[in-house]
C-alpha cells in the first residue's frame, strides 16, 4: 500500500451525496479523496438539475409577480422570448456555489480528482484523467455517489433539439409557444408548471390518473387546477403510441387512443437511470438490481462491506435532501459513528404553487390508524395570504385518532418547502396539536395557518367528545 | 443543441460576405487579389463581420459571442459554453472536409476537448461518427 494513493476513504461523485459523504469524513479526521468526472464539484445539481430549474423557476415567479402587480397594464409574455435572459443569474449562482463548495473541500483538507473512476478491485480504483492518464488510488471505505441522468426511452426519438429530456431542455434558445410533456412525477410536473407560468400552452401526458403518486391527493388536485388555470392541460392515463418530429416545427405525439398533440417541443421526463455502467463494478463482485439501481442496507451499505451507495443511484425518492442524509451516514457506519436517530427528510416540490410533506399524509394516516382527523388552513383565510397575494395555498395538519398528535404536514401554496420545516421539528419533538395552539406565531405569517389547522382539528375533537358524551 | 446548431451553423456567416466586400472592392479599384490576400483578409475580418451580422439580425447573444470568440473561447465574455462548441465543430469539420489539414493526433491535441469535459474515449465516439457525419453532409451538398 502506498501512503501516497492511499486514502480512509474515497468518494466517487461530488453531488449532494458525495459532499456529505466526504465532509462528515475530513470532520471525523481521517484522509478523504473525492472524484468527480466534471471538473466542477457538485454534481448534476448544481450544473444541469436543481440549480438551474430553479433559477428558470424564480423568473417565472417574479413574471407572475409583475402580472399580478399590474393586472390593469395586460403585461403580456412577448413571442420568440429568448430562454437565456430568463436564466440570467444562473452562472452568478453556479460560479459561487461551486466556490463555496470548493472552498468546503480545501478547508476540510480533502482531496479532489478531476477524472473518471473505475473499480480494480474491491479496495482500489483506476482514475482516468481528461489527458487519458491514468492512476490508481486505495481506499479503505469507498462510497459510490454518481448521481442519476434521465432515463431515455427507446421508443422516443431524442434529439435534444425539437425533443428534449431534463438535462437537455434548458438549452432552447427560445421559449416555445407549446410544450409537450411526457410523465407525472417531480420533473415532468415542475418544468410543467414553469413553463406554464411562462405563458407556454404545457400538455402533460401521464400514463396515471394524476400526476405525483406519491403525494397528498388533495394537494395534488389543487396543483392540477392551478396548472389548469394557467392554460396548462393534464391527459391522464393516456399511453403514448408515436413521437416524431415532422421535420418541419413540430413535435408530433399520437396516443394510443388516437388523440395527435401537436407542439413546438417536447420534455421527456420518464424517470431517472443510475450512473453506474462505467465504474467496472465486476471487480467487486457487485452486480446491479433489475431496475439498474445499487442493492444497499439501511446503511446504504453494499453487499461488499467497506463499499458503500448513496444519492440518487439507489433509486427513489432522488432528493437532494435525502442524498445528503445518505451520504453522512455512509461515514457515520464505516466509522462506527452514531448515525443519529433516523427522521423523516420532508418533500419539497418546486412546482408552482410549491408542495411539501413531512409524515403521514391522510392516506398513509388512515392505513396505519383507521381513522384520522385532519385540520386545514387555506391561505386566502390567512392574513399574510391576502397581503402577498399567495392565497392559492392550503396547509393540512393530519392528527391522530384521538387528534391528541400530530402524524404529518402538507402543505402546498408559495413558500411551502420552507414552512413544513416547523412540521418538521414538530414531529421530531412529538409535538401535541395543541401545542400549536398555544404557541403564538408572529403576525401576519403564512405559519399561522399551523395555529388555524391545529385549531380545526381541535374544534373537530370537541365536536367528537360532545357528541360521546350526549 | 439548439444553440450548439445555430452557433455551429452561423459561425462563418461572415466570410460571404467578406469575400463578397473585398471583391467588389477590388473590382472597382481594378485590382487583381491573390488567392493569398483573400485568404487573409478571410481570416482578419470573418469573425467580427459575421458577429456584427448576427447582431444585426437580432440574434440570441450566444451566436454573434461565438462567432466573435469561437477561436479564442477564453475570451468569450458570457456564453463560453457556446463558443467552445462552435470552436470544436469548426475543428472537427476542417478534419472531416478539408484533406490533408491535420492529422488525428494534432486535432486532438487542441485544449477545447478537454476544456468540454471530453474524455479520450468520448473523442473517439464523436469520430467514430464521421462516415455518417459524411453522408449526411454530402446529402446536404446543393
Amino acid at each position: 500500500m502506498n501512503p501516497d494513493t492511499h486514502y480512509d476513504i474515497a468518494v466517487i461523485g461530488s453531488g449532494p451525496a458525495g459532499q456529505k459523504a466526504a465532509i462528515q469524513g475530513a470532520k471525523a479526521g481521517k484522509r478523504v479523496a473525492v472524484i468527480d468526472r466534471e471538473p466542477g464539484i457538485g454534481g448534476g445539481c448544481v450544473y444541469r438539475g436543481t440549480i438551474p430549474s430553479k433559477t428558470l423557476r424564480e423568473s417565472a415567479l417574479q413574471l407572475e409577480r409583475t402580472k399580478q402587480c399590474s393586472a390593469t397594464l395586460d403585461i403580456r409574455v412577448p413571442p420568440n422570448i429568448l430562454v437565456a435572459p430568463l436564466m440570467r443569474r444562473v452562472d452568478e449562482v453556479i460560479t459561487a456555489h461551486g466556490l463555496y463548495m470548493e472552498n468546503q473541500l480545501k478547508r476540510n483538507g480533502i482531496s479532489f480528482f478531476h477524472g473518471r473512476a473505475r473499480f480494480c478491485s474491491s479496495t482500489e480504483l483506476e482514475l482516468l484523467s481528461i489527458n487519458g492518464s491514468t492512476q490508481v488510488i486505495s481506499a479503505d471505505t469507498i462510497v459510490i455517489a454518481t448521481g442519476s441522468r434521465p432515463r431515455a426511452p427507446v421508443e422516443i426519438p431524442i434529439d435534444h433539439e425539437h425533443i428534449l429530456d431534463s438535462d437537455s431542455i434548458l438549452s432552447m434558445i427560445y421559449l416555445p409557444r407549446s410544450l409537450t410533456v411526457l410523465g407525472g412525477g417531480v420533473v415532468a410536473s415542475e418544468y410543467a408548471s414553469i413553463f406554464s407560468t411562462l405563458g407556454v400552452h404545457v400538455t402533460i401526458i401521464d400514463r396515471a390518473d394524476r400526476p405525483l403518486q406519491f403525494f397528498d391527493k388533495e394537494l395534488v388536485h389543487m396543483f392540477i387546477q392551478s396548472f389548469e388555470q394557467q392554460g396548462g392541460r393534464y391527459c391522464a392515463g393516456q399511453a403514448i403510441k408515436d413521437v416524431r418530429w415532422d421535420g418541419i416545427s413540430q413535435v408530433v405525439t399520437t396516443l394510443q387512443d388516437g388523440q395527435v398533440i401537436k407542439s413546438d417541443k417536447m420534455l421527456v421526463a420518464l424517470g431517472r437511470q443510475p450512473n453506474l455502467e462505467d465504474l467496472n463494478l465486476s471487480a467487486t463482485g457487485l452486480s446491479l438490481t433489475e431496475k439498474g439501481t445499487l442493492s444497499v442496507n439501511e446503511h446504504c451499505q453494499t453487499a461488499v462491506p467497506n463499499i458503500y451507495g448513496a444519492g440518487d443511484l439507489l433509486g427513489p425518492p432522488g432528493l437532494a435532501s435525502s442524498a445528503m442524509e445518505q451520504g453522512r451516514r455512509t461515514i457515520c457506519h464505516s466509522l462506527g459513528l452514531p448515525e443519529g436517530r433516523s427522521s423523516d427528510i420532508p418533500i419539497g416540490i418546486y412546482t408552482i404553487p410549491e408542495m411539501a410533506s413531512i409524515g403521514l399524509d391522510e392516506a398513509a394516516g388512515r392505513t396505519r390508524y383507521r381513522e384520522v382527523l385532519v385540520g386545514r388552513a387555506r391561505f386566502d383565510e390567512i392574513a399574510r395570504g391576502q397581503i402577498s397575494g399567495i392565497c392559492n395555498g392550503l396547509l393540512k395538519l393530519v392528527a391522530d385518532p384521538t387528534g391528541e398528535y400530530l402524524l404529518g404536514v402538507q402543505i402546498i401554496g408559495e413558500g411551502a418547502t420552507e414552512l413544513i420545516h416547523v412540521g418538521q421539528i414538530a414531529l421530531r419533538h412529538a409535538a401535541t396539536i395543541d401545542s400549536f395552539v398555544e404557541n403564538i406565531f408572529n403576525f401576519p405569517t403564512l405559519a399561522e395557518g399551523y395555529r388555524i389547522a391545529a385549531l380545526d382539528i381541535a374544534g373537530q375533537r370537541k365536536k367528537r367528545q360532545t357528541a360521546a358524551t350526549s | 443543441m439548439e444553440s450548439a446548431y445555430l452557433c455551429g451553423l452561423l459561425h462563418a456567416v461572415g466570410k460571404p460576405v467578406v469575400l463578397k466586400t473585398v471583391t467588389t472592392i477590388a473590382a472597382e479599384l481594378g485590382t487583381t487579389l491573390k488567392p493569398c490576400a483573400v485568404q487573409s483578409f478571410l481570416a482578419t475580418y470573418h469573425s467580427r463581420v459575421g458577429s456584427l451580422n448576427a447582431a444585426e439580425w437580432a440574434m440570441p447573444s450566444q451566436v454573434a459571442e461565438a462567432i466573435a470568440h469561437y477561436l479564442v473561447y477564453a475570451q468569450a465574455p458570457t456564453h463560453r459554453h457556446e463558443a467552445m462548441m462552435t470552436c470544436l465543430a469548426d475543428r472537427l469539420a476542417t478534419y472531416l472536409l478539408v484533406p490533408g489539414s491535420f492529422d488525428n493526433t494534432t486535432l486532438r491535441d487542441h485544449s477545447v476537448f478537454a476544456d468540454l469535459n471530453l474524455y479520450p474515449d468520448d473523442v473517439d465516439k464523436l469520430l467514430s461518427l464521421t462516415d455518417k457525419v459524411l453522408s449526411l453532409v454530402d446529402s446536404m451538398t446543393l
